[in-house]
C-alpha cells in the first residue's frame, strides 16, 4: 500500500465513524442538550452532564430568582414556589463546593435579571473535598459549544445506556429541582429509610476538612462565600442565607467525625462573615435563618420497617419537596410553622447556639445513636 | 493550545502544516521559516500572552551569547568561559527567580521566623524546557559543536511547537541540519503517515489511557484522608501508570508533529518499567533529560574519572538537580536524593559483581520506581506519608465484600471485608482493577511506541490500529486535562 492511499483511509475512516457516532448522540440526545425529539427515551443518565446542563439552563432562562447549594437544596427547593420571583431556576448542583455555587452565581448574575437568590449553605460546601466535581468545569461559563459533546466516547456510552433504559427514569424536572419522588427506589434498594439512613451517616463526614479549605487544592472556600455576599450587595439583590432543614442525625455523624463545636461554630463565622461585608458596605445583615434546629420536622421519626415512607426526609441529608415548602413558606411569613426556623443575628446567635446544645440532648440520644451507627460510642 | 485539544488537531494543526508547505512550495523559504516561529508563538500565547516575552527576551539573549561563543576568535578564550558561565548563570537565574524564590522563601522563613511574604509568581509554561534546552546550546557553541545560523533558524530551534512545552530536550546541532535540509522542506507522505500513526497512539495513551488512571490517582493522594492497603497501592499503581502513558503519549504526539514536519525527534522513552536495574531505568525514562544532566551536570562535575567517592557525589548531585528541575519542593529533592542513592548502590553491587534473578531484579527495580514517585506526586509531605502508611497495611486491610463467607477467620486479624477500594473509586473497582491488570500488560509485554514505529509498515492493520486509536483518542477530548510535565 502507498502512503497517501494509507493516509487516505485513516483520515476518510476517523471522519466517518466518528461522525456516524456523533449522529447517533444527536438523535438520542442523552442529557436533552439538542431539544431532539425523534425518539422518547427516558433521559436516565442526565444527571451525568448536569452541572453543564443548569449553565446552559441558567443562559437559555436568564433568571431572575434562583437558589444555590448541594443535592439537599436540588431536591428540596422547587423553584416555582411563590417565594422564587420568575422566571426561577434551582440552580444548585449537587455535591458542590463553594467555589462552585459561586461560579454559578456569577454567571446567572451575568444574564443580567437576577434579583434574588436563595442560599442553602452546607458545611461540606465550605469544607468540600474537592474543589469542583469537573475538571473543566469553569469552561462551562465560556459560551461552551454543546455541540463537542457529540463526539465522545462517554455520551456514546450513555446513549446506548439510554437506549437500554431499564427502571431509571429522568431524575431531574426542568425547572432544575430534581424530580419529587425518584429517589424512593434507592431508598427502597437500600433496605428502606432506616437501613440508608445509617450506612450513610456511617460513613458521611469521614474525610472532610474543618478548616474551610477545599482538601484536594488546599484553598480557602470563605472567600468564595464572601464574594456572593458582596456581588449580591452590591448589585442590590435579595440574598437570603439558609442553614438546611436536614434530619437531626446528620449532625450526630458531623459530630463523631468532625466534633458538636465545629458545626455551632461553623453557623457562628457564617454570620460574622455576612456582617462583616454588610458592615463594608454600610447595609443591613441579609436574612440568615437556621432551619437546621431541633423540632418536630427535623426529628422526624424513622421507620425501621423498609415499606414505610418518610413523608418529609429521605434520609438524614436529603429532606423532601415537601419539607422545603415548609421552608419557603416560612421564609415569607406564611406558615403555621411558626417556631421553625430562627433568624439570626450577632445578638442572638451565642444564645440560640448554646439552645441548641440543650436541645440536642432532648431530641437524640447521643450514645444510643453512635452505637446503632458507629458500633462504638465515641461523643 | 493542548496537542490534546479541538482547537489544535482541528484548527491550529492543519492550518499550520498546509501555509507552511505551501511557503516552501514556492520556494518562500525564509517565509516559511518565519511562519513556523510566528505559529509556534502563537501556539505558546495561546495560554498565557504574558509569558511571551519572557521566551523571546530568553531567545534573543542567548542568540546574542551564543553566536559571540561561537565566533572563531582563539584570543578571546578566557573571555569566553566567562561569557559562558554568564550565559548560564543567567539562564539559571531567570528559572531561579520564576521557580524557586517563592520555595526560598518559604524555607528561609521556616529557618528564620520570619514573616517574608511569597510572590506567587505564576510559572511561565515550557520555562523549565527551553533554559535547559539553551543551556545546552550555550555550551554546545562554547565547545564549537554549533554552526552558525541566523536568529530565525535559531528561533525555530526553540519554538518549533511539538518539543517546545516538555520537550524532548534538544541538541542545536541534531535539529537544525534538518531544518535547513531542503528535502525536509516537501511533503513527505510518508513521515506524513508515521506521524499520524505515533500521534495517533500518542494521543490514545494520554487522553483514554492516563486520564482513566488519573482519577484513582487524585482520589488516592489528594482527597482521601486515610488509604487501606489496597488502595493505597492501586493509589501508588495509578500514578506510576498515569506519569508514564501522560508523558510518553506527549512525547509520541510531539514525534508524530515533528514528522510532519519532516522532523525527526530523539526518543525520549523506551519501556522503561521494563528496567531491571535504576541505571537500566534512567537510560529509558525522559532519556533526553538524562542525556542532559549527563553531559551537562554529572561530566562537568567529574563524572567516574575523580574516584569512587567523587563518582558517588556526583552521582548524588546530579539526581538531586534532577530532582529539583522537577519542582521547588522538598519532596522532589527528595525523590532525585532517592534515586541518586538507588544509583550509588546499584553501581557498588554491579562493582561487587553480585548477580539476582531477572524477575527479581524487576520486581525490586519497579517497586523502587513506584515507590519514589509517591514522593514525586504528592503536593506535601503528609500525603506522601499517607499513601506509603496505607502501602505497609498501617491503614488497614480491607477486602471485598463478596469474600467474607469464605474468608471469614480472617476478622481475628484484623482484616475487615467491605469498602476495599471505597476512599479512590465509587463503583467498587470494577474497572480499576482490570484498568491496573492492563496498565501491567501494556507496560511489560507491549512493544512501545518508538518500536512499533520502527517496524511501521503501511498496511491495513497498521491503517486500522491508527484509526482506532485516534478515534478513540477524539472521541475523549472532552474532558480537558493538561500535561503532567507542563507543571515542571
Amino acid at each position: 500500500m502507498n502512503s497517501k492511499k494509507w493516509i487516505k483511509i485513516v483520515l476518510v475512516l476517523s471522519v466517518f465513524v466518528s461522525g456516524f457516532i456523533g449522529m447517533i448522540n444527536y438523535t438520542i440526545d442523552p442529557y436533552g442538550l439538542y431539544d431532539t425529539k425523534y425518539f422518547n427515551f427516558d433521559k436516565i443518565k442526565q444527571s451525568n452532564k448536569m452541572r453543564l446542563i443548569k449553565a446552559i439552563k441558567t443562559k437559555e432562562i436568564k433568571p431572575t430568582s434562583i437558589c444555590l447549594g448541594t443535592s439537599r437544596t436540588e431536591y428540596g427547593y422547587d423553584p416555582t414556589h411563590k417565594y422564587f420571583i420568575k422566571p426561577s431556576y434551582n440552580l444548585a448542583t449537587s455535591g458542590s463546593s463553594m467555589y462552585e455555587n459561586n461560579l454559578n452565581f456569577k454567571y446567572a448574575l451575568n444574564q443580567g435579571n437576577l434579583k434574588k437568590v436563595l442560599l442553602v449553605v452546607d458545611y461540606r460546601m465550605l469544607n468540600n473535598k474537592t474543589q469542583k466535581s469537573v475538571q473543566d468545569f469553569e469552561s462551562y461559563f465560556e459560551n461552551k459549544n454543546i455541540y463537542n459533546l457529540l463526539f465522545s466516547i462517554d455520551v456514546l456510552k450513555d446513549s446506548l445506556l439510554t437506549i437500554k433504559g431499564g427502571d431509571n427514569s429522568s431524575i431531574y424536572l426542568d425547572n432544575g429541582q430534581r424530580e419529587h419522588n425518584h429517589n424512593w427506589k434507592n431508598i427502597l434498594k437500600n433496605g428502606g429509610h432506616f437501613e440508608t439512613m445509617k450506612k450513610d451517616e456511617k460513613t458521611y463526614y469521614k474525610d472532610y476538612p474543618t478548616n474551610y479549605t477545599y482538601k484536594d487544592t488546599k484553598k480557602k472556600s470563605f472567600p468564595d462565600f464572601e464574594e456572593i455576599v458582596k456581588l449580591c450587595y452590591e448589585n442590590n439583590i435579595e440574598l437570603d442565607i439558609i442553614f438546611g432543614a436536614s434530619h437531626i442525625r446528620q449532625w450526630e455523624a458531623l459530630n463523631y467525625y468532625l466534633g458538636y463545636d465545629k458545626w455551632l461554630q461553623w453557623k457562628k463565622d457564617v454570620l460574622i462573615s455576612v456582617n462583616k461585608i454588610a458592615n463594608q458596605h454600610n447595609k443591613k445583615q441579609f436574612i440568615i435563618m437556621d432551619f437546621s434546629v431541633y423540632h418536630k420536622l427535623t426529628a422526624e421519626k424513622v421507620p425501621t420497617d423498609k415499606n414505610t415512607k418518610m413523608k418529609y426526609h429521605w434520609e438524614s441529608s436529603h429532606y423532601k419537596n415537601e419539607l422545603g415548602k415548609i421552608v419557603l413558606d416560612r421564609l415569607i411569613g406564611d406558615s403555621e410553622y411558626t417556631d421553625f426556623g430562627v433568624e439570626l443575628n450577632l445578638e442572638n446567635i451565642d444564645k440560640h447556639l448554646k439552645q441548641q446544645e440543650i436541645n440536642r440532648h432532648k431530641f437524640i440520644d447521643v450514645e444510643k445513636y453512635q452505637i446503632e451507627v458507629f458500633g462504638k460510642v465515641k461523643i | 493550545m493542548l496537542f490534546n485539544s479541538y482547537e489544535f488537531i482541528f484548527a491550529f494543526l492543519p492550518i499550520t502544516f498546509f501555509i507552511y508547505f505551501y511557503l516552501n512550495s514556492k520556494r518562500l523559504t525564509i517565509a516559511s521559516k518565519g511562519f513556523l516561529v510566528f505559529s509556534s508563538l502563537f501556539f505558546y500565547s495561546w495560554w498565557n500572552i504574558l509569558y511571551l516575552p519572557i521566551i523571546l527576551g530568553s531567545m534573543l539573549f542567548n542568540f546574542i551569547i551564543g553566536s559571540s561563543l561561537n565566533e572563531n576568535n582563539n584570543k578571546i578564550k578566557f573571555s569566553k568561559k566567562s561569557l559562558l558561565i554568564f550565559g548560564i548563570i543567567s539562564n539559571v537565574a531567570l528559572l531561579g527567580y520564576f521557580k524557586y524564590t517563592d520555595f526560598f522563601i518559604e524555607n528561609f522563613n521556616l529557618i528564620t521566623s520570619s514573616n517574608v511574604e511569597l510572590l506567587n509568581l505564576a510559572l511561565p509554561l515550557a520555562i523549565s524546557f527551553f533554559t535547559f534546552q539553551q543551556i545546552a546550546y550555550l555550551v554546545d557553541s562554547y565547545r564549537q559543536e554549533t554552526k552558525e545560523y541566523d536568529f530565525l533558524n535559531y528561533a525555530v530551534f526553540v519554538t518549533f511547537f511539538p518539543q517546545l512545552i516538555a520537550g524532548p530536550i534538544v541538541h542545536h546541532k541534531e535539529m537544525m541540519p534538518q531544518f535547513a535540509n531542503k528535502r525536509n522542506m516537501v511533503k513527505n507522505y510518508k513521515n506524513i503517515a508515521l506521524g499520524l500513526f505515533i500521534f495517533s497512539i500518542g494521543l490514545f495513551k494520554k487522553v483514554v489511557i492516563a486520564d482513566t488512571f488519573a482519577v484513582w490517582a487524585t482520589a488516592g493522594f489528594d482527597t482521601a484522608t486515610t488509604l487501606n492497603l489496597f488502595e493505597a497501592w492501586a493509589t501508588s499503581l495509578s500514578y506510576t501508570f498515569q506519569l508514564y502513558f501522560d508523558f510518553s503519549g506527549y512525547t509520541d504526539m510531539a514525534i508524530g508533529l515533528a514528522l510532519l514536519f519532516n522532523i525527526k525527534l530523539p526518543i525520549n522513552f523506551n519501556s522503561p518499567y521494563k528496567a531491571t536495574n535504576i541505571q537500566d531505568f534512567w537510560r529509558r525514562w525522559h532519556i533526553t533529560l538524562s542525556r542532559f544532566l549527563k553531559d551537562y551536570v554529572y561530566i562537568p562535575l567529574g563524572g567516574n574519572r575523580k574516584g569512587e567517592f567523587r563518582t558517588y557525589n556526583n552521582l548524588l548531585a546530579t539526581f538531586i538537580i534532577g530532582g529539583i528541575w522537577h519542582g521547588a519542593g522538598w519532596t522532589f529533592v527528595f525523590w532525585g536524593f532517592l534515586h541518586g542513592i538507588a544509583l550509588v548502590i546499584h553501581r557498588a553491587w554491579s562493582k561487587l559483581g553480585f548477580k539476582i534473578w531477572t524477575w527479581l531484579a524487576w520486581l525490586i527495580t519497579f517497586n523502587f520506581i513506584n515507590i519514589a514517585w509517591v514522593f514525586f506526586r504528592a503536593k506535601e509531605w503528609d500525603d506522601g506519608v499517607k499513601v506509603l502508611s496505607g502501602m505497609v497495611g498501617l491503614g488497614g486491610i480491607n477486602l471485598p465484600n463478596p469474600l467474607s463467607n469464605k474468608l471469614a477467620f480472617l476478622q481475628q486479624y484484623g482484616i475487615e471485608f467491605g469498602g476495599w477500594v471505597a476512599n479512590i473509586d465509587a463503583d467498587g473497582g470494577k474497572l480499576l482493577v482490570p484498568s491496573l491488570i492492563l496498565g501491567f500488560i501494556i507496560i511489560l509485554i507491549f512493544k512501545n511506541s518508538t518500536q512499533k514505529l520502527n517496524n511501521f509498515k503501511l498496511n491495513y492493520k497498521t491503517a486500522l490500529l491508527t484509526v482506532l486509536a485516534l478515534i478513540g483518542g477524539i472521541l475523549s477530548l472532552n474532558k480537558v486535562s493538561e500535561f503532567l510535565y507542563f507543571n515542571f
